[in-house]
């Protein structure tokens, strides 16, 4: 069992960790390809930034996290007024993936790296950019203890809009007021 | 290759209006669970902003 954040140890992923990736295992087979075949892609092209766990030299879980924005459209104008919401487009951090391995699941790994997915934002928004939401699509499971919708509200986050399958699109406001 | 990160979807009419509806009021009152999960990573910052900057700086001199 792993107690604390303190034996956690991140990196960015780069060509160095090909060997530590080969070995990664999760139930979700498209989150162990994505890992494996396109996250390092993805960041050379600048679309989004892989950043990979280790639990004593073992590849323990990851975070992909690209920009996105929260869109609201149609007319509304008077209603959006009402409500004192001047922008329609919303700054947000996407959680484009996150995983962890088969072999340390249930260990709270997930919510340390969902903390430290906040924690980054939040620390974007305050020194850098601007940054309001975390926005994650939820991958169902029809297994409620690898359902990661459950997961996800379970930390407050809600549902962005409803879809009848697929992934569920979820919002977390990262400021309190 | 993996499936592409689907693209967040843009909310129109209804759905526009429900989430706002609705992140005001998250706003006003808070649930539960989004302020223990936020006091849970604030509680840690320190840590896991160093496990970040760490993580730049072996970045960095790698690339």
């Amino acid at each position: 069992m792993i107690d604390t954040i303190k034996e956690l140890k991140s990196e960015i992923l780069s060509d160095c960790y090909l060997n530590s990736i080969t070995n990664f295992e999760c139930y979700e087979k498209e989150l162990e390809s994505f890992l494996k075949e396109d996250a390092l892609e993805n960041q050379k092209q600048g679309i989004s930034k892989t950043y990979l766990f280790f639990y004593e030299n073992n590849l323990v879980g990851y975070v992909t996290l690209l920009t996105d924005t929260l869109r609201l459209e149609g007319e509304l104008r008077e209603f959006f007024k009402s409500k004192d919401i001047l922008y329609k487009t919303l700054p947000a951090i996407k959680i484009g993936r996150l995983a962890v391995d088969d072999k340390f699941q249930r260990q709270g790994i997930g919510k340390n790296i969902l903390e430290y997915a906040l924690i980054l934002t939040k620390m974007i928004s305050q020194e850098y950019v601007g940054c309001r939401f975390l926005i994650v699509d939820a991958k169902r499971n029809q297994d409620h203890s690898k359902d990661s919708v459950h997961f996800y509200k379970r930390f407050g986050f809600r549902t962005l809009k409803e879809r009848s399958k697929g992934t569920l699109p979820m919002y977390l406001d990262i400021y309190l007021k | 290759m993996a499936k592409p990160i689907r693209a967040t979807p843009v909310l129109r009419g209804e759905d526009a209006k429900r989430f706002v509806r609705e992140w005001l009021e998250e706003i006003e009152h808070p649930s539960k669970e989004r302020v223990a999960f936020i006091k849970s990573a604030e509680k840690n910052k320190d840590l896991y902003l160093k496990m970040l900057n760490d993580a730049n700086d072996r970045y960095y001199k790698r690339t």
